[in-house]
């Protein structure tokens, strides 16, 4: 089986210049991540000083790994992965595809296992993992994840699910099903349990109090 | 608490390296891979082997020592004195957090543990306020059994749950599902 699937070549994941460019697109969209920051000029400064976030090193640990191991070098790649899990608590197998101009925030706690496309936010502690208790699978056995999705923290993405373009998962959903494009995926509603004064059990939805004695979700 | 010579200790790690290995040819399996010493879910694992079986020759300091090196290595805080039995597979080590009593094959994923709730301190026979859980037990990420809790074999803990109450043998508890909404786009 070839390690060089249609998401790499799309995004020129084969060749170190094509690489570079994802390298490029990452630093560019953190250097324009607010209004503020558009606002500045990109300078040469802006970018070197932009290598010492976690951020971008991270990603650029990663894109390095994922560079050797789509020309199959792969215990070099490993190694490389071992490096940025060292440095930075960040676990991206080597094989996995992520397309440029992506965002990660926090990276210690993340997990990345899987394909997405361009413009990939992750926020921290966030899981896209595969199902099976196989670990170090084929990309394919994991989540594929389009363009401009988003995925909030604490939320967790299981098993060979497709998540379409533009779609946003926000805090701590459990997805293991198929998600259209441009929807945004919503847990349930929480709901908050407490002593009330005189021994009972108050139970209430975010914003509609009501007792509900006995019971505790 | 029993004694663990090294011996038992050596053989609980060979199982728990013969199980991750099968884990991970289970996801390669034209090209399984020989030896996992150097993964992080393994080093993780042996260093918590290696500070139990000090905190049961009541040597606590070091004990202590390779439990810190854990954390610092790998991020996982697997205290010292807690019980778990051959065939421990950590998938993802940063952020798993793990104190009581578990039987063999746990499978732990990312960001789950199992540890106390606030509050309830009933020894159930893992120490006061921590559960005791069979054997073959999953915990999915970001899942959690905690407080006094008995959860029995084959149970399989849903991503994002945090289970506070007993549950029999194979039992899956699972959340609900999300719900999808479209937003609406401003004129």
């Amino acid at each position: 089986m070839s390690n060089l699937h249609d998401g790499c070549g799309a995004h020129g994941h084969g060749t170190w210049s094509g690489t570079w460019q994802n390298v490029r697109g990452d630093i560019d969209r953190h250097l324009t991540m607010t209004p503020d920051s558009a606002a500045l000029e990109i300078t040469l400064k802006r970018k070197i000083g932009s290598f010492l976030r976690p951020e971008i090193q991270s990603l650029f640990f990663h894109r390095l790994a994922h560079y050797l191991h789509v020309n199959n070098w792969r215990r070099l790649a490993r190694a490389i992965s071992r490096l940025n899990f060292q440095l930075h608590k960040i676990n991206i197998t080597p094989q996995s595809c992520i397309g440029p101009r992506c965002r990660l925030p926090h990276p210690p706690g993340v997990m990345f296992h899987g394909r997405a496309g361009s413009d990939l936010t992750i926020y921290s502690l966030a899981i896209c993992t595969t199902a099976e208790d196989n670990l170090d699978g084929y990309p394919e056995s994991g989540p594929h994840l389009g363009n401009h999705v988003l995925l909030g923290a604490h939320c967790v993405l299981m098993g060979p699910i497709s998540v379409g373009d533009g779609s946003k998962i926000v805090f701590a959903v459990r997805l293991n099903c198929d998600v259209p494009s441009g929807v945004i995926a919503l847990s349930k509603v929480l709901r908050l349990s407490y002593q009330s004064p005189d021994g009972g059990k108050v139970s209430s939805r975010a914003g509609n109090l009501a007792t509900n004695s006995g019971h505790r979700d | 608490m029993q004694r663990l010579t090294w011996k038992d200790t050596l053989a609980r790690l060979r199982t728990d390296h013969e199980r991750l290995l099968s884990i991970l040819a289970a996801g390669r399996p034209d090209d399984p891979p020989r030896s996992a010493y150097l993964r992080a879910s393994f080093v993780c694992v042996f260093l918590y082997r290696v500070s139990n079986f000090f905190y049961r020759k009541n040597h606590r300091l070091t004990a202590r020592f390779f439990w810190h090196l854990n954390l610092v290595m790998t991020g996982a805080d697997i205290s010292e004195p807690a019980d778990i039995g051959e065939g421990l597979v950590i998938c993802n080590p940063p952020g798993v957090a793990i104190m009581g009593t578990a039987g063999r094959n746990l499978t732990v994923m990312p960001c789950a543990g199992l540890g106390a709730e606030l509050g309830r301190y009933e020894d159930i026979g893992a120490g006061p306020g921590f559960c005791l859980i069979g054997d073959d037990v999953v915990l999915e990420p970001h899942s959690g059994i905690l407080g006094p809790v008995r959860a029995g074999n084959r149970v399989r803990v849903g991503a994002g749950i945090a289970l506070t109450r007993d549950v029999p043998d194979d039992t899956i508890v699972a959340g609900p599902r999300p719900r999808f909404i479209t937003p609406r786009t401003h004129k």
